[in-house]
C-alpha cells in the first residue's frame, strides 16, 4: 500500500471519480478540489499531499492560477503539479511549464498513461 | 531508472531499428524504437528523451514537420531532432531551417553516432521532465503540425511586410506604413516606436484618446517632455483604456539597441499579440536603420556641416520652389545677400579655427533671426543668403536691418577672451517679373556690392522698375 495522497482538482465529479478510481486502485489516496481557491486550502489542510492533479478550466480561480498562487516567488510549487484538461493550447502549456508544472495531460485520458505519469513523478517504477 | 541518454527512434524498418537501437545502446544510449512518427511523437511528448532521430521522408508526417511540431512544443522545445536521409545540400538545408540539430546521410551510421554525441547537451535535457501526453492518434498530432505550420507561415508573412518596410527612406513614412499594416493584424489601444538617436518618436493612436495615449507612451519609454511625437491618429487604434502594462520590445540592428516598440493592447489584450509583437521587432531593426540611414544621408547633402544651415545646392532647390510658388500666388518675394565684412583680415590674425567659430555663429544667428517661412543657407565662403517669403522692399529692409544690427552686436570672443567685432554687408533684391533664379541672386549680390563699397556694415537695395506688386495691395470692394 502507499501512504502518498494526490490532490485531484476539477469542478466536474465524473472527471474525479476516473482520476480517483485510477489512483486508488494503485493504492494512492486520494484528496478532492472544486475549484483553484479550495485546491489552496486542501493543499494547507492536508500536509500528505504529494502531488496534484488539476483542471484548467474552472469556475472561481482557474488552474493556471492556482498554480501561480502555489509557486509564488518561488522557482516551482511546493508539491509537482500536472495539468489535466481538455486545452491542448501551446501557449497555455508553455505558461504551465514555466510556472514550473510537472506535465500537461490532454483529456480524455488514458488510464495507464495517467498512472504511469504519477508513477514517474513519485520516483517509483511504472 | 538506468543512467544514460535516452533517444527515440523513429525508423519504418524493423531490421534497421534493431541494428541502430543495438549500435547505439553500445556506446551508453538507451534507444527505444518506434515504426511510425506519431507513435514516435507521443511518446517524446509523453516523456522527453534526450534526443529524438527520424527520417526525412515517413509516411504521413514528414521529418521537417516532426521537427517543427517538437521544436514549437514545451515539452520538447530542447530536444535536439536529428533527421536522417538521402545526401542532398536541399534536404540539409531545409532540416536545418526546420529546426533540426543536425541531418545526416542515411546509412552513415558513425556520423549518426557522431551527430548525437554533438547535439545532446552535457546536462541531460530530461532533468527537466515537462511531459505533454496527448490523444495518441494521428488526427491530434496532425492538427498540431497544421496550427503550427499556419503559426510560421504567418510569422514569415509578417516578417517580410516589415522586411518590405527597408525601401521607406524617412521615419515618418515607416512609421505611418507599420501602423498601417499592424493594425490590420492586431487592435490595440496605441503603438508606439521610439527612435535613441537621432531622437523619433512615433505614437498611433485613436483621435479621442491620443492625449492620454501620448502620456503613456510618454511614461512607457521614460520621454523627456521636450521630445517631439509624430501622430497618427485614426479608428484603426481603440479607444477603450488599457487593462495591463503596455508590452515593450528593443529592436536590435547588428548587437545594438537602436530603438523600442511599444504596444498598449486594447482591453486584456490578445494571446497572440506578444508573438507579432516580437516577430515586429526582430524585423524591424533593418528597414529603421536604413530609414534613419537615408535620412542622415540627406541631411548630409542639403546641410552646410559648419554652419547646420542650407548648403548652397539646397538653397537653390528651395529658391527655385519659392520662386515659381511667388509667381503662381502673386505674392512678393525678397533676397538677402550677405557677405561678413573684413573676413580675410579676421582669419589672418586669428587663425582659420576663429574664422569658422564666426561663420558658425552667424549660421546660428540668422537661423535664430528667420522666420518659419524663411529660407537660411550657406551661399559659399563667408557669404550667406536668406530668402524672405511674403516681403517686398519695406518689410525685406526691416528685416535686413535687424540682421545687421543683432551681427554688430553679436560677441565672438577669440581664444584670449577678447571679443571680435564683425559686421555684415546687406544686399537686397525683390523679386521681379522676369527675373529668374540668377538674375535674382545676381541683384542682391550687386546690391551688397554697393553696400561694401558705401563703407560696409550697412544694406542696400538693387534699383528696380518693375516692382511686384503684393497682396497688401488694397483691391477695391467692387471687384472683391
Amino acid at each position: 500500500m502507499n501512504n502518498k495522497a494526490v490532490l485531484v482538482v476539477d469542478d466536474s465529479l465524473t472527471v474525479r471519480q476516473q482520476v480517483g478510481l485510477t489512483l486508488t486502485s494503485a493504492g494512492y489516496q486520494i484528496v478532492e478540489a472544486c475549484d483553484g481557491q479550495e485546491a489552496v486550502d486542501a493543499l494547507r489542510a492536508h500536509a500528505e499531499v504529494a502531488m496534484v492533479l488539476c483542471d484548467v478550466t474552472m469556475p472561481g480561480m482557474d488552474g493556471l492560477e492556482f498554480l501561480e498562487t502555489i509557486k509564488g516567488d518561488a522557482a516551482g510549487p511546493p508539491v509537482p503539479v500536472v495539468m489535466l484538461t481538455t486545452d491542448g493550447s501551446p501557449d497555455l502549456i508553455a505558461r504551465a511549464k514555466r510556472a514550473g508544472a510537472k506535465g500537461w495531460i490532454v483529456k480524455p485520458f488514458q488510464p495507464h498513461l495517467l498512472l504511469a505519469a504519477v508513477r514517474r513523478i513519485a520516483g517509483e517504477p511504472g | 531508472m538506468s543512467p544514460g541518454y535516452s533517444v527515440i527512434l523513429i525508423d519504418p524498418e524493423e531490421q534497421t531499428r534493431d541494428v541502430l537501437i543495438e549500435r547505439l545502446r553500445m556506446q551508453g544510449y538507451r534507444a527505444t524504437g518506434f515504426a511510425g512518427p506519431v507513435a514516435g511523437i507521443t511518446a517524446a511528448l509523453g516523456s522527453p528523451p534526450s534526443a529524438v532521430i527520424a527520417d526525412l521522408w515517413m509516411a504521413g508526417i514528414s521529418g521537417v514537420q516532426l521537427t517543427r511540431l517538437l521544436r514549437a512544443e514545451p515539452a520538447t522545445e530542447r530536444v535536439p531532432v536529428i533527421l536522417r536521409g538521402p545526401d542532398s545540400p536541399r534536404n540539409r538545408f531545409w532540416a536545418e531551417r526546420a529546426g533540426a540539430a543536425a541531418y545526416v546521410v542515411k546509412g552513415h551510421m558513425g556520423d549518426l553516432v557522431r551527430a548525437i554525441g554533438r547535439s545532446i547537451p552535457p546536462v541531460a535535457t530530461e532533468d527537466e521532465g515537462f511531459f505533454t501526453q496527448l490523444q495518441d492518434d494521428e488526427s491530434t498530432i496532425r492538427d498540431r503540425i497544421a496550427a503550427y505550420l499556419d503559426a510560421a507561415l504567418f510569422e514569415s508573412v509578417l516578417a517580410a511586410e516589415v522586411s518590405a518596410l527597408s525601401t521607406c527612406g524617412a521615419f515618418d513614412r515607416l512609421f505611418d506604413l507599420l501602423t498601417q499594416f499592424v493594425s490590420q493584424v492586431m487592435s490595440y489601444r496605441w503603438l508606439a516606436l521610439s527612435v535613441n538617436r537621432p531622437s523619433h518618436v512615433g505614437l498611433h493612436a485613436h483621435p479621442a484618446a491620443h492625449e492620454q495615449c501620448e502620456r503613456e507612451a510618454r511614461e512607457t519609454f521614460n520621454l523627456p517632455s521636450d521630445i517631439a511625437i509624430l501622430h497618427i491618429e485614426d479608428e484603426d487604434a481603440s479607444a477603450e483604456p488599457p487593462s495591463a502594462r503596455p508590452l515593450v520590445r528593443p529592436i536590435e540592428f547588428g548587437r545594438e539597441i537602436i530603438a523600442h516598440i511599444a504596444l498598449c493592447q486594447k482591453g486584456s489584450g490578445d494571446r497572440q499579440d506578444a508573438r507579432i509583437l516580437d516577430v515586429v521587432a526582430r524585423e524591424m531593426g533593418g528597414p529603421l536603420r536604413m530609414a534613419l540611414l537615408v535620412e542622415e544621408t540627406q541631411r548630409a547633402a542639403t546641410t552646410d556641416p559648419l554652419t547646420g544651415i542650407m548648403n548652397r545646392r539646397a538653397l537653390l532647390a528651395a529658391l527655385d520652389l519659392e520662386q515659381s510658388r511667388s509667381e503662381r500666388h502673386g505674392y512678393p518675394l525678397s533676397l538677402l545677400m550677405l557677405d561678413v565684412d573684413h573676413f580675410k583680415p579676421i582669419n589672418d590674425e586669428h587663425g582659420h579655427a576663429m574664422g569658422d567659430r564666426v561663420l558658425a555663429a552667424l549660421g546660428r544667428l540668422f537661423a535664430h533671426q528667420a522666420r518659419r517661412t524663411d529660407l537660411v543657407g550657406r551661399w559659399g565662403g563667408e557669404e550667406f543668403v536668406v530668402v524672405l517669403a511674403g516681403a517686398a522692399e519695406p518689410g525685406a529692409r526691416i528685416a535686413a536691418e535687424r540682421i545687421r544690427s543683432a551681427v554688430e552686436k553679436m560677441s565672438v570672443l577669440d581664444d584670449k577672451g577678447h571679443r571680435v567685432a564683425v559686421t555684415v554687408s546687406i544686399g537686397i533684391a525683390c523679386l521681379e517679373v522676369r527675373d529668374n533664379v540668377e538674375v535674382f541672386i545676381d541683384r542682391a549680390d550687386r546690391a551688397m556690392y554697393q553696400a561694401k563699397a558705401a563703407g560696409r556694415n550697412r544694406v542696400a537695395v538693387s534699383p528696380s522698375v518693375l516692382r511686384r506688386t503684393g497682396p497688401d495691395l488694397e483691391i477695391p470692394k467692387e471687384i472683391a
